[in-house]
């Protein structure tokens, strides 16, 4: 994790996400950002936006559960919101509208384009909090967590063109000078929900992260020169588990290394349905490195303890590449 | 099982979206609301809503929700969606109960609504009950639109039990929210004349339940009929055939399967 400024942005991931949204935006005028402080923090991200559709922005107060229940309001009334939590622990604020309303809304009647965005920082106990693998949980919703620019572009255009709820994760831990500008302005993907991506080829080992840890990953190999291959999961629901299969079947070995806690984590399925799937080509125990099972304490010099350290992935890497 | 009580079952947490003021379960058809309640695959909602969750899109009854509070703000979501997307003049009616307003829900929706100006009309049925607990132990105000002033929405408290009343009250408010554009709470006072839920004891005395029986709305409506006491017979009894005969058919019905 990085010893940088805790509040740390990563400009390039949400340029990224505005990018795909005012694209939309332009050619569906159904889709309304909302959220607390909406107009402000567009302002400040988006001001093209702001400008030219300042009517689709709904500053809500800070009542979260009602403003994700607004927006389930406004997709049955035909439009797409996007609805901004701002941290993901206010998530927990507002789970009975994403977890009793929204999915049971599309069950019993039919599915609409909705996206819940928030976003992982870390800084204290409740501002830093990573909850994404209880959302995995609930039948209804789609859970996406882009490493990069270039997915978050795509995977928000999907998002948005897909009539199903989406929550839409933003790293912001992600370090700037991980990511690559000119992504943004490359060529755009396709990306469905539910595609891994395969970010380095290797034979000994599989290793399958998202977001902030995969990026550690990708730079740790690269450093190291390791032969390992590296899957972007992407989405943490639905999970490409033919990519992982896949690989796992050529490779015989599985770690994954997730930035969430790892304790009935979105690690413990994967490590559940690839031991099911791949017993045979396995040579090992499918390991998993994650955040302890602990309060994310205020001080700086103690977040370097909430993931796993280079040393020890490299220590559990080689024991499972033998 | 009478035609109001099922509406009651169907109106509680919903939302109803109001384009002309009349009975919107008039003309609808009755089998698929009944085959929805009992789970039977001939439902609005193939039995996948249930009673709790039943919409019907084509009475513009555009969902219901269990949980008490959910329905308000995402009622207040789509009369902003129509008043300010779709530009339509159409109110939405949101029904709940007097629990309801001890929900944080209902209070983060109050506000929303005033501040976006949104047409809703408020249909709040107050009768002293949050399931078997007492007004005592939820409602710190003697009534719900005392509530309101606090969020300055205009309410009115009227018998809910007596339909002419509801009528002119509803065709007034619904007047003044489209034009508007401001949410408006019709306090329905109103009565529970069975248990809350099946199985369970009522918090009440039985003198105090066959007192309310007494404000029955359909004994309101019927006294106020100029009708003949064997007219009224007919009415009920063909009624209640035609339900009968709604159940029966329901019974025969499929139970939904998945493929």
């Amino acid at each position: 994790m990085s010893k940088s400024d805790p509040w740390f942005r990563n400009r390039l991931i949400r340029d990224a996400i505005y990018h795909a949204i005012y694209d939309r935006m332009k050619v569906d005028p159904s889709i309304h950002l909302m959220g607390e402080g909406s107009h402000m923090k567009i302002y400040f991200d988006a001001p093209h936006i702001l400008k030219e559709f300042p009517h689709r922005i709904i500053t809500l107060p800070i009542s979260e559960d009602a403003n994700t229940n607004f927006a389930v309001g406004m997709a049955l009334g035909g439009a797409k919101p996007i609805v901004d939590v701002i941290t993901a622990d206010f998530l927990y604020r507002t789970m009975d509208s994403i977890c009793n309303t929204v999915p049971k809304e599309h069950f019993t009647s039919s599915p609409k384009t909705i996206i819940i965005r928030s976003e992982f920082m870390t800084a204290s106990p409740t501002t830093g909090q990573r909850p994404e693998a209880l959302f995995t949980h609930i039948p209804g919703l789609n859970v996406v967590v882009p490493s990069n620019p270039l997915d978050a572009r795509g995977l928000m255009d999907t998002a948005l063109e897909t009539k199903a709820a989406t929550l839409f994760f933003e790293d912001r831990m992600i370090e700037d000078k991980t990511t690559n500008p000119e992504d943004m302005d490359t060529h755009l993907d396709i990306i469905p929900l539910g595609k891994g991506k395969i970010r380095r080829k290797g034979h000994k080992l599989t290793t399958v992260s998202y977001a902030l840890t995969l990026r550690m990953l990708d730079l740790l190999l690269e450093r190291e020169n390791l032969e390992y291959e590296l899957i972007d999961l992407r989405s943490i629901y639905p999970v490409d588990y033919d990519l992982i299969v896949e690989s796992v079947n050529r490779t015989g070995a599985l770690l994954i290394v997730e930035p969430d806690v790892t304790y009935a984590g979105v690690g413990a399925e994967i490590a559940s349905q690839i031991s099911e799937r791949c017993f045979e080509a396995l040579c090992h125990p499918v390991k998993r490195l994650g955040a302890p099972r602990t309060t994310i304490p205020a001080s700086r010099s103690l977040h370097d303890y909430m993931l796993p350290s280079e040393k020890r992935i490299l220590e559990v890497a080689e024991e499972l590449s033998k | 099982m009478k035609t109001e009580y099922a509406h009651a079952l169907v109106f509680n947490n919903g939302v109803l979206l109001v384009k002309r003021l009349q009975n919107p379960y008039k003309g609808a058809a009755l089998h698929p609301l009944i085959a929805e309640i009992l789970g039977k695959a001939t439902g609005f909602n193939k039995g996948l809503a249930g009673e709790m969750h039943i919409n019907n899109q084509d009475i513009r009854h555009v969902f219901s929700f269990q949980l008490v509070g959910t329905c308000v703000p995402v009622a207040v979501g789509l009369a902003y969606a129509l008043r300010y997307y779709k530009k339509t003049d159409d109110v939405v009616a949101v029904f709940f109960g007097d629990a309801c307003t001890s929900n944080g829900q209902f209070h983060e929706a109050m506000n929303i609504a005033k501040i976006r100006k949104v047409p809703l009309l408020l249909v709040c049925e107050n009768n002293g009950l949050a399931g078997n607990i007492r007004k005592e132990y939820y409602l710190p105000t003697e009534t719900v639109s005392e509530r309101m002033d606090a969020y300055g929405i205009r309410a009115n408290a009227i018998d809910g039990n007596d339909v002419k009343k509801v009528m002119i009250a509803t065709e007034i408010a619904v007047g003044g929210i489209r034009q508007w554009s401001a949410p408006y709470l019709l306090e329905m006072n109103t009565t529970r004349l069975c248990h809350h839920k099946q199985g369970q004891a009522d918090v009440r005395s039985k003198e105090e339940i066959a007192k309310l029986a007494e404000r029955d709305p359909l004994l309101v409506a019927e006294h106020r009929m100029s009708v003949t006491e064997e007219t009224k017979e007919k009415i009920w009894r063909d009624i209640e055939k035609e339900i009968d005969e709604v159940f029966a058919k329901v019974k025969e019905d499929p139970w939904p399967t998945w493929d």
